[in-house]
């Protein structure tokens, strides 16, 4: 047992004793510093970048701190978030008023179509014709417009008797041309 | 000498202090990374790696023990990267040779020594049934003559692991050693 | 009955005091983010004389020339024609619709009435406020929720289409009850108003004059007794007022004859602020984003509507308002990229660690 140790130690320390012996230090160093400088501009821009962004990793306090202010930001965002879920579930409850609006509704619209209509003794062709909303306005709106016209321009002849005399009396004449034709 | 003032002026980029820094650690990296590979020319590369390494950490390095220790940690783990790259490397010297310049050495008595290949082809002999580990933890035990807390900082192993493998390693150098010795 | 009879003469003097060619209004406010308003009035008559449609001095709100006016007229099935004036005119900020409220000429200008925006910042959302507001005209009057519980006070505010629907909808009897209960409660609030006014003017205007027994304390504390008096003379108020009778009844004969004249006063003071000559007319507002808050009535296309009659502003303030937000959504993407941010050096950091 006293002989293997002693083996053993001695193969240790003819090992120990022998340690390897690096030659060639200046060549390493040239080769290193080669190297280093071979590494890139953009490598080591990258690694700067990385370092500057992420450097704050290894300070201990300010690591802390941006920890606290994005838990913290999280938390304002969640408690505001609930806040304004809560009154907007809660308005969702308040009373809606249904039906017609005060302000011209489609259906009114609708109404004035079918005066208009009307109006136009439905002489629209049997086959069906489409036509847009902004044209059914337009159409509307000159209608209001000549029924506002058409009343003012009675009132004129209703008060100035002579002029009433005259339009009917030219009325009668084309009535009679036309019956001659 | 390494201390941290140095490390601190190669922090600037300064590259005649860090070549100074490279002078220094180079023999400390190479006598750890030859005695695990065997191989003059990978050792060099293995220690002009870990200069390259070190340089684009120099941050991160706090004092110029935590230097030293993560200098054997990059050598032993590009180590392991290398040795389970390459193949069992063919013999080109019989065990019985090795074991005659063995024998011989030792009778020499303490002045004898072994040329850097002598101590390759020895040390391959007496740990090529070790793992990895194993003879991580040999070499870095026996031959450095590291502490096991300096051993567990550099392999990342705990101490009790450390024992276990440093057992089976002398156990298995020690019989091969009784065996052909 | 004698409520009711007191309530009839309110109503008839009203009626009288009123302009029978007020048009009905609805006064639309888009508000916009920047503060400024859009103001939108559209205004239904069935007046034929073109002169006296649409009269300034009878148009509920501040209309001038400065507006973009237009007319048109409709005509329904029955061949009935109703006028519709639609203006326009976009407001910098509150402050000048402010003026015009100062400025106006039209029949309600006797009130004092503005408007109000707001925005505030809050990082994820900006909120956006706007109110209008009409003041109280009675100083001394009671508070209406103290006479109606919450759902009578939620029908007492309502539009009067809205009224109508529940009145005539699958739970007719119960709105309708409901509408009698009501009524039946804002007369005794009303009659209640015109006391405690009286009570308050009259204290006001023999102030260090009187003794213990006339003091406003004193007089409150009668107030219930001042109303079955009035009650139990109701259908001769008037000319048992201006005989001094009544007052002799409320105060004694010794005051009633020292203050006559105060006694009068006050009551002019009650009867012009409490018979307001308001014409009545519909608020609307719009604001801008989602809305989130407001004491108003939402119609199907999300604009806020409330009416706005004499009633509501009679012992309190009228508030319409209305809150909204619109969210910051470059704050919503910094505050992101910043969580992401130490989300992610906090991930390294871990890992680096390993």
């Amino acid at each position: 047992m006293l002989q293997e140790n002693e083996k053993y130690d001695k193969v240790l320390y003819l090992l120990k004793k022998s340690k390897p012996l690096l030659d060639s230090s200046e060549n390493i160093e040239n080769e290193v510093i080669k190297r280093i400088k071979n590494i890139g501009h953009s490598d080591r821009m990258l690694n700067e970048v990385f370092d500057f962004l992420f450097g704050w990793i290894y300070i201990g306090w300010v690591r802390r701190c941006l920890i606290v202010a994005s838990i913290a930001l999280v938390l304002v965002f969640a408690y505001q978030q609930a806040i304004i879920l809560r009154r907007i579930d809660y308005l969702s409850r308040q009373t809606i008023i249904s039906g017609k609006e005060n302000t011209n509704t489609h259906a009114d619209e609708m109404e004035k179509m079918l005066v208009v209509l009307r109006n136009a003794g439905r002489r629209f062709p049997s086959n069906s014709i489409t036509i847009s909303e902004k044209q059914m306005k337009e159409l509307l709106e000159s209608v209001n417009e000549l029924q506002l016209k058409y009343k003012d321009l009675e009132n004129m002849i209703e008060s100035d008797p002579e002029l009433k005399k005259m339009i009917q009396k030219k009325l009668m004449e084309n009535n009679r041309i036309k019956i001659n034709l | 000498m390494i201390d941290i003032e140095l490390i601190e002026e190669c922090r600037g980029g300064n590259f005649n202090n860090f070549r100074k820094l490279v002078e220094l650690t180079s023999p400390l990296a190479y006598s750890v990374a030859f005695r695990m590979l065997g191989n003059e020319d990978q050792a060099k590369d293995i220690v002009q790696e870990t200069m390259v390494t070190i340089w684009q950490k120099l941050n991160k390095i706090k004092s110029a023990e935590g230097y030293k220790s993560w200098i054997y940690k990059i050598v032993v783990n590009k180590c392991y990267d290398e040795m389970r790259k390459r193949k069992r490397i063919p013999e080109f010297v019989t065990d019985e040779l090795a074991w005659k310049l063995i024998s011989n050495k030792i009778s020499e008595g303490p002045s004898a020594a072994l040329e850097d290949n002598e101590t390759s082809m020895v040390i391959a002999l007496l740990t090529d049934k070790l793992s990895p580990k194993q003879k991580a933890v040999f070499i870095l035990s026996d031959l450095e003559e590291m502490s096991n807390d300096g051993i567990s900082e550099i392999t990342g192993l705990s101490k009790s692991t450390i024992k276990a493998n440093l057992y089976h390693a002398r156990k298995s150098i020690s019989e091969k050693i009784e065996k052909y010795l | 009955m004698k409520r009711n009879s007191i309530k009839l003469v309110i109503s008839l003097v009203l009626i009288l005091l009123g302009s029978c060619n007020d048009p009905e209004t609805v006064v639309t406010n888009f508000v916009h983010t920047d503060g400024s308003v859009t103001r939108k009035i559209e205004m239904k008559s069935h007046e034929g004389d073109i002169k006296k449609r649409f009269k300034i001095s009878e148009i509920q709100v501040p209309l001038d020339g400065s507006w973009s006016i237009r007319d048109s007229c409709e005509v329904d099935k029955k061949g009935d024609t109703t006028w519709v004036r639609r203006a326009e005119k976009i407001f910098k900020n509150v402050g000048e619709i402010n003026l015009a409220y100062k400025s106006d000429s039209g029949s309600n200008k006797g009130f004092s009435r503005y408007a109000g925006f707001t925005r505030k910042f809050r990082w994820f959302n900006t909120e956006f406020r706007y109110f209008e507001r009409i003041d109280k005209k009675l100083t001394f009057g009671y508070q209406v929720k103290n006479f109606l519980n919450s759902e009578e006070l939620r029908y007492f505010y309502s539009p009067e289409k809205l009224k109508e629907e529940k009145e005539n909808g699958p739970d007719s009897l119960k709105f309708k009850a409901l509408s009698d209960s009501v009524k039946h409660k804002t007369d005794i609030w009303t009659e209640k108003n015109l006391v405690s006014e009286w009570i308050g003017e009259f204290s006001k205007l023999t102030e260090g004059k009187t003794n213990n027994d006339l003091t406003f304390q004193s007089l409150k504390s009668r107030e219930n007794e001042f109303l079955k008096i009035i009650e139990k003379n109701d259908k001769q108020l008037d000319s048992l007022w201006k005989t001094g009778t009544l007052l002799k009844e409320l105060i004694g004969e010794e005051n009633a004859l020292k203050y006559k004249s105060e006694a009068d006063s006050a009551l002019s003071i009650v009867t012009a602020n409490l018979f307001v000559n308001f014409n009545d007319f519909s608020m609307r507002i719009a604001m801008p984003g989602k809305l989130i808050e407001t004491n108003g009535f939402i119609d199907s296309s999300h604009i806020l509507q409330w009416p706005v009659k004499s009633d509501y502003f009679m012992t309190e303030p009228y508030d319409m308002w209305a809150q909204s937000k619109i969210p910051n959504t470059w704050a919503w993407i910094i505050s992101g990229l910043f969580v992401m941010f130490v989300l992610s050096g906090v991930i390294i950091k871990i890992v680096k660690k390993d």
